[in-house]
């Protein structure tokens, strides 16, 4: 702060979001009943060569400039987080948890956040944070500090976590047990025993899948019913997920995130959407399905290159964005369950002459999800029209509560065996973790060269062979397992081609 | 001169229309030649370079051929000085002469679509005419230059060219009017001259059941020893020829394109098992044409042709499988239509066949009914003539005999699937009964067995893995020994 025309200037690498804060920090500190000084202001943002985003820093310009033309005194060390608006009044912010974690690793003990983000900024551990509504508040928070640690004293949950995960905990034991926002249960879903099995067998290995069906033949509801199958995520699970909602969500966190993700983007979606970036480098669909389900309804009609740009995520369970100056690596190990029509008419294979898709135009809409992407799905599965009668004929279904028992038991099996669920398995860990016999191997060789498959295609029946295995409780691979994987196998040249002719 | 003489019923095309066509009355005129095999060789390797010339079709071609005697000699003309001028000349003279229309020369000129047969959609200009002579003239000259490579193209296929004028040429084929002059084949030319063809086809958009009925008489015809043709769609084509290829008999594929241009690409494989049981994928266009709009109906006309009879499972109003049967008739050759329910699209076609046709298109009443009136029916794999309708043209001397071979024994009917039946544990056999009554999912096969849902899967699964059944969309179909027409025991069909 000097003398001489009045004037504003942020110094530092900041964006227009932060340029932007001369203004709502003028108009707060006007509106908080202080005197915004007649002088020369320079604020001046270190280091210098990281470019900083967002208004998650007006309340320390604010108060800096309060502190520095002495209208307000502060008391000790202090960090301050929030957004102001022109009236003066504090908000919430994406992010703010890691924030208040990685403050708390420099030591920094007292920390003012919003009042909306207190019960988020809580969920860290090992730091003192205290909110205010207001900039004025917060003026006061600072000058009286003990006392208005008093005021405000929600219910913590916390825990001290080891790791970066990090200062973000719960104590709440470990989360095998089923989520609780659930969807419809699996007893209102008609008929569909192959899509059953093929949903049970993808859950309780986390194997990608691929529903195709016509229009009304209950994909979607089926899709829906997954929330209600899977477990709720243990404490590391949690942590990572409070956080990633915590940087990509509108809303303040109230609690640790429990429930397994299950995201489901409409084909609208953009690629910054669906992999993250945006001007605040903001995680994508990928990342908030981390460690949960990331369904995609009618998978052909997404853009290609969003769709292609789902191989790495799922690949490396990792994310790398970047923008000018900037890059982020965000955590990506999501589920893929897709749903798609069979043709672009939606009746191909309803036996009934109704599709009149040419060949080459069924080719190309399933090409649209493209060869690599393709190899990466391991489950397929046909869901045929379910006929009105056969609603009336069949028999009540089994419900959502005992096919998620075996899932869980089916990945507790699989994280003893090899600390990772089967669908993450390759190379010499998944032969291991088969452990087929002679006769299962040439079996396996012999279904595999059925279709004429790649080295990736046969990983892909031993993998889900071994899921098989799991959910049935034995820990060798058998022939029936590798048939029933062979039987969920990519439909390429299969609906096409001359099996069906035959 | 003698390859004049063949094209005889071309040139004169247009002016026998009202007649009796002329090829049905000057058979004999066909005799095997005795010429010298490497004259022979050359004199198809030049067919094969004219040929592919855009826009030469059967007319234009006879009337080079008759100009100046043989394809050779039509080429060394065009590489000579005056040769541009020389063809306009002998394609005007054709069309000048008292023989020849006028209009025919050129109008095969104009498109594939013209060249197939099928009526021109108008004649063009005089002015046109002679613009579309010249640039043909041209395009033939540079052919005669740099035309070797069109023969590599086709032995490097691994193809075989058929002239007109070989012995090896269907018989069948050569009756009917406006023979294709070049047959480009892939696999065993026997399978074109069987004693007895019979084309199976329908749409490409059948229901399960009409899928299950092509594949039925596709392998009882098999087994009754004569050749299945068809055109390689998908759909009714591609069930009958696989129903065939897994009876272990011939089958003859028609393609709608070039070789190299294989279509739909889906039946590769399919194309690929078809020459490996002996059968042939046959087309009448240079081996990269690629197929279009007008060259399917052009198609139809040798599925036809190169059959004894028709056969047609479903069709649509406006399906391709009704122009084969359309050919057929007007080919001469027996038609036969399977019936649907009258309110399934997919054989409203089949109906107003039926409706429009009294009298000359058959009703297919059931698989044994069908043999019967093909002839086919009396000791299984007899190979008795097939019937023939009244004023139909007889065959003219087979050029050889041929002896289908590569095929198993026929079976005794209905043996098959009964050893198949036995041979399965009882869920299975459950499963595969139902089945036999037709295309079902898991879940109603479940439900109509009363059988685990697990255990149904798993069996299905067995099914599958033997090749007895067949998933497509979530809807099962008998596969393999299980899908072939069986009229004996251990079929419920046939209760
Ligand atoms: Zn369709």
């Amino acid at each position: 702060m000097a003398p001489g025309l009045p004037g504003f200037t942020i110094v530092g690498l900041a964006d227009t979001a932060l340029q932007e804060a001369r203004e709502r920090v003028r108009g707060a500190i006007r509106n908080s009943g202080y005197e915004y000084p007649p002088r020369r202001i320079t604020v001046n943002l270190a280091p210098a060569e990281l470019r900083k985003s967002g208004a998650s820093l007006d309340l320390a310009i604010a108060l800096g400039i309060l502190v520095g033309s002495e209208q307000v005194s502060a008391n000790g060390r202090w960090a301050v987080l929030g957004e102001l608006s022109l009236g003066g009044e504090l908000r919430s912010m994406p992010g703010l948890l890691p924030m208040v974690a990685a403050l708390g690793r420099r030591t920094v003990k007292r920390i003012v956040v919003p009042l909306d983000g207190l019960a988020e900024a809580r969920l860290a551990c090992d730091v003192d944070v205290v909110a205010a509504a207001t900039l004025a508040e917060a003026a006061v928070l600072l000058r009286e500090s003990r006392r208005g640690r008093a005021r405000v004293q929600p219910p913590r949950v916390e825990l001290a976590a080891d790791g970066l995960g990090e200062r973000v905990g719960s104590d709440r034991g470990w989360g095998i047990g089923v989520a609780s926002e659930m969807g419809p249960d699996l007893a209102e879903v008609r008929g569909q025993l192959e899509a059953r099995r093929a949903l049970e067998l993808a859950l309780a290995g986390g194997h990608s899948m691929v529903m195709i069906g016509p229009p009304g033949s209950g994909k979607t509801l089926l899709a829906r019913t997954v929330p209600g199958l899977l477990p709720a995520l243990d404490d590391q699970e949690a942590r990572i997920a409070t956080i990633i909602a915590s940087v990509s969500g509108s809303e303040p966190l109230t609690d640790l995130v429990r429930a397994r993700p299950f995201r489901s983007p409409h084909h609208t979606i953009s690629y910054a959407g669906m992999v993250g970036g945006g001007p605040l480098l903001s995680p994508g669909e990928v990342t908030r399905a981390n460690d949960g389900v990331l369904f995609l309804d009618e998978l052909p009609e997404y853009d290609r290159a969003t769709l292609e740009a789902l191989r790495q995520p799922m690949e490396d369970g990792e994310v790398a964005i970047s923008r000018v100056g900037r890059a982020a690596v965000f955590p990506s190990r999501f589920q893929l369950i897709a749903a798609m029509n069979p043709c672009p008419c939606g009746h191909a294979g309803e036996g009934d002459g109704r599709c009149r898709c040419q060949p080459g135009i069924v080719d190309r809409y399933t090409a649209r999800v493209s060869g690599p992407l393709r190899d990466r799905i391991d489950i397929w599965v046909h869901m045929p029209r379910v006929e009105p009668a056969e609603y009336v004929l069949s028999g009540a279904h089994e419900g959502s509560d005992r096919v998620a028992a075996r899932v869980v038991e089916a990945r507790r099996r699989q994280m003893l065996r090899s600390g990772r669920v089967n669908s993450r398995l390759s190379g010499r860990a998944l032969r291991g973790a088969c452990a087929l016999g002679q006769a299962e191997q040439a079996h396996a060789v012999r279904l595999a060269e059925m279709d004429g498959w790649s080295a990736r295609g046969i990983e892909r029946l031993l993998r889900v062979a071994r899921t098989a295995a799991d959910l049935e409780g034995v820990e060798r691979v058998a022939e029936t397992h590798l048939d029933e994987a062979a039987r969920f196998r990519s439909p390429t040249g299969r609906c096409l081609g001359f099996a069906v002719a035959g | 001169m003698l390859g004049v003489q063949s094209l005889g019923p071309v040139i004169t095309r247009r002016v026998a229309e009202d007649e009796e066509p002329m090829s049905a009355t000057t058979p004999t005129s066909r005799c095997p030649r005795t010429v010298d095999r490497a004259a022979m060789d050359l004199e198809r390797d030049a067919w094969v370079v004219l040929l592919s010339v855009t826009g030469l079709g059967p007319v234009s071609f006879g009337a080079l051929l008759a100009a100046f005697g043989s394809a050779r000699a039509v080429l060394a003309a065009a590489s000579a000085p005056a040769g541009p001028a020389r063809l306009l000349q002998a394609l005007a003279d054709a069309a000048a002469s008292p023989d020849g229309d006028p209009a025919a020369v050129f109008d095969a000129c104009a498109s594939a679509e013209t060249e197939a047969g099928l009526p021109p959609s108008g004649f063009p200009t005089p002015r046109r005419r002679q613009s579309i002579g010249a640039d043909l003239a041209t395009r033939i000259c540079e052919a005669a230059v740099g035309g070797a490579g069109e023969v590599e193209r086709v032995r490097a296929l691994g193809l075989t060219a058929i002239t007109l004028e070989e012995p090896e040429y269907p018989a069948r084929l050569r009756e009917v009017e406006l023979p294709p002059p070049l047959l480009y084949l892939r696999g065993s030319a026997d399978a074109l001259s069987a004693r007895n063809a019979v084309a199976v086809v329908g749409t490409r958009w059948p229901t399960d059941k009409g899928r299950l009925i092509a594949g039925w008489i596709g392998s009882a015809i098999a087994r009754a020893g004569a050749v299945v043709v068809s055109g390689l769609a998908v759909g009714i084509d591609g069930a009958a020829h696989a129903a065939v290829v897994g009876e272990g008999g011939q089958t003859v594929a028609v393609l709608g394109g070039g070789h190299a241009r294989l279509f739909p690409k889906a039946h590769e494989r399919l194309a690929d098992a078809i020459v490996a049981a002996g059968g042939a994928v046959v087309s009448e266009l240079p081996p990269d044409t690629s197929p279009s709009r007008g060259t399917f109906p052009r198609r139809n006309r040798l599925v036809s042709g190169l059959s004894d009879a028709t056969v047609v499972v479903e069709a649509g109003c406006r399906s391709g499988a009704l122009i084969t049967a359309g050919w057929a008739l007007e080919q001469g050759r027996e038609c036969f239509l399977v019936p649907g329910p009258f309110d399934s699209p997919a054989s409203a076609g089949c109906h107003a066949f039926l409706r429009s046709f009294p009298g000359q298109a058959r009703l297919v009443s059931g698989i044994a009914e069908l043999l019967e009136d093909l002839d086919l029916g009396g000791g299984a794999g007899s190979g008795v003539a097939v019937a023939r309708g009244p004023g139909a043209p007889k065959n003219g001397p087979s050029t050889r005999q041929t002896q289908p071979g590569g095929r198993p024994s026929p079976s005794v009917p209905g043996a098959g699937r009964a050893a198949v039946l036995a041979s399965l544990g009882p869920v299975e056999r459950a499963l595969a009964q139902e089945l036999l009554l037709g295309p079902a999912t898991a879940d109603q096969l479940a439900l109509r067995t009363s059988l685990a849902g697990a255990a149904v899967l798993s069996a299905l699964t067995l099914l599958e893995l033997r090749g007895l059944a067949t998933g497509a969309y979530g809807r099962y179909l008998p596969s393999g020994r299980l899908a072939a027409w069986s009229d004996g025991p251990g079929s419920r069909l046939s209760e």
